[in-house]
């Protein structure tokens, strides 16, 4: 619990606590955040649904995909969001130029993702599959690929962040866009988390 | 990632809903230590911080629920 003092119409500042703890970075992101987090979960309980109304073509659909890649992906981007999390804490130990060097190193991991996510397309465009064939490479597509815009967003944040970093623009009292930009990259990787089990691994 | 690893090697071949259970919960325990630790949110007391905590634990018995209940 924090204290705030509050002016009374005495004048006097009477002490009061807060009951809501700040978050970590913007609360408007916070409310993307959660905005997002809640529109991917209505994907994830329609792809379920939509599995439980069609088991053999979902079972057939996931035959075709790469789970290696997946397995692939879900690592890399796990490294990235811990490389992320070590830059904000060297920003905070005042080491802007160590946090831009973990930030480009969450990007180099971003990009595995990239590079596996368009190998897999490729294989699967190679195999004459599309989001028109049927329910389940509609709603893969569809997942997969809105999660990919927001993987690019995400390295584009990064991106921004990194340059910033590295010409002193943040510090230990100065890390709101920091922060809300690696909270926004933690959301990205927390909705790969469940992504990868619901699509590629649960049959 | 052992975590991650350990529910992929669980899931060769198809599943039964005690397996597909425990890769859901691996799940939420990796979520959970994405809200916790990297997003910060262990400990704070703010609604959107219990809505993330919420997040996959919610998710994951909403999607066990509807394949196999």
């Amino acid at each position: 619990m924090t204290s705030m003092g509050l002016p009374t119409a005495a004048g006097r500042e009477v002490e009061t606590t807060r009951e809501w703890e700040p978050l970590p970075g913007d609360l408007v992101v916070w409310m993307l955040i959660l905005l997002e987090v809640t529109t991917f979960a209505l994907m994830f309980v329609a792809f379920t649904w939509m599995r439980s109304l069609h088991p053999d073509i979902f079972h057939t659909g996931q035959q075709h995909l790469h789970p290696v890649a997946g397995l692939i992906n879900t690592l890399a981007l796990l490294t990235a969001s811990a490389l992320v999390a070590q830059g904000v804490v060297a920003n905070r130990a005042d080491r802007q130029r160590q946090a831009c060097r973990w930030l480009w190193a969450a990007l180099a991991a971003a990009l595995i993702y990239v590079v596996v996510k368009c190998w897999e397309y490729g294989q699967l465009g190679g195999a004459g599959l599309s989001l028109r064939d049927n329910h389940f490479f509609m709603a893969y597509f569809l997942i997969t690929g809105f999660h990919l815009l927001h993987v690019i967003l995400g390295m584009g944040f990064l991106w921004v962040m990194a340059g910033k970093l590295f010409r002193g623009g943040y510090g230990q009292d100065n890390a709101l866009g920091l922060e809300s930009g690696a909270s926004y990259w933690h959301m990205v990787d927390l909705i790969w988390i469940l992504l990868f089990p619901i699509l590629y691994v649960i049959r | 990632m052992l975590v991650t690893i350990g529910g992929f090697l669980l899931a060769e071949g198809s599943l039964s809903p005690w397996v597909a259970g425990l890769i859901l919960i691996l799940t939420i325990i990796k979520g959970r230590i994405i809200v916790v630790h990297f997003m910060e949110l262990g400990g704070r007391r703010h609604i959107l911080g219990h809505a993330m905590n919420l997040y996959c634990p919610l998710v994951a018995i909403l999607v066990w629920v509807i394949l196999f209940l």
